[in-house]
């Protein structure tokens, strides 16, 4: 994909200072900084479903951003899994 | 209970039951790199005396097992999907498979302990992250690769991932990833 030059730099500028901060930071603190994006990131898209459709319950809302999740879910993982087997029991199952 | 809190109980569950474990995927890449978010951990665990359903069955409520197995197509390992349903934040259980690299790689594994969340963990290094990265090599392996490159590129054991890297046929990837890393 072409990217204006001067597009470029700036993509490049930012991705330099993104790196030269996570070199400063140790391995240990960075560990978990993908789950805490995924929960920051989880209640803005609430936040979203709940402005778009505001006569949705919050357990509706959390339904339908699950949905959401699948969705994407499955698209990523076309055709890299295939079912090998299936314990006892049913599907998604809670465990208590 | 959130997905990082989630996470921290699993791992927590795994290191008191004495299953030897690892965290891998983007939580790997991310300690070696520029911090992406994620949708799920993925462990790998070595399960010799409980099954998956058992392990689980030690987890709080509000876990879900998937118990269908799934095959991954890229280096055959097979895995599990535990479920944190508040948080919609997925565990993937992937059993510790024989192959080499997979082997070699568990056996290399660093322990860390996270002191905010009061749990210890063990992640790969950062060669064998880069390693198992090029097998998948999906777009965001890639991008994952590039930033663990700028980010840690200075200080790897080149001969080690050489070594896997023509063994796996991703050599070529490898270097055309290296001349895109800052």
């Amino acid at each position: 994909m072409n990217v204006d030059p001067e597009i470029k730099k700036l993509q490049d500028s930012i991705q330099r200072s993104k790196v030269e901060r996570a070199k400063l930071q140790p391995v240990g603190d960075k560990l978990f900084d993908g789950v805490r994006l995924f929960d920051q990131v989880r209640e803005r898209i609430k936040a979203g479903i709940r402005t778009k459709n505001p006569e949705l319950s919050e357990n509706e809302i959390h339904e339908r951003f699950l949905q959401l999740l699948a969705a994407q879910k499955t698209c990523e993982e076309k055709n890299v899994y295939t079912i090998v087997e299936t314990c006892n029991g049913n599907a998604g199952d809670q465990l208590h | 209970m959130n997905g990082e809190q989630a996470t921290a109980h699993v791992l927590s569950k795994l290191s008191e039951l004495g299953i030897d474990h690892m965290l891998v995927g983007a939580f790997s890449s991310n300690a070696y790199g520029v911090p992406r978010a994620t949708k799920d951990a993925d462990i790998v665990v070595e399960f010799k005396d409980v099954s998956v359903a058992e392990f689980c069955s030690h987890l709080d409520s509000g876990f879900s097992l998937d118990r269908q197995m799934m095959l991954e197509g890229f280096t055959g390992s097979t895995r599990n999907v535990v479920t944190h349903v508040e948080s919609g934040f997925d565990i993937e259980l992937f059993r510790l498979g024989k192959d080499s690299h997979h082997q070699e790689r568990f056996a290399r594994k660093q322990r860390h302990i996270i002191l905010e969340l009061d749990v210890e963990t063990w992640i790969p290094t950062v060669e064998d992250v880069i390693i198992q990265k090029l097998r998948w090599a999906r777009r965001k392996d890639q991008d994952d690769i590039v930033n663990v490159l700028s980010v840690s590129g200075d200080s790897l054991d080149w001969n080690y991932v050489r070594h896997w890297t023509d063994q796996h046929g991703t050599t070529e990837l490898l270097e055309q990833l290296k001349g895109e890393a800052l």
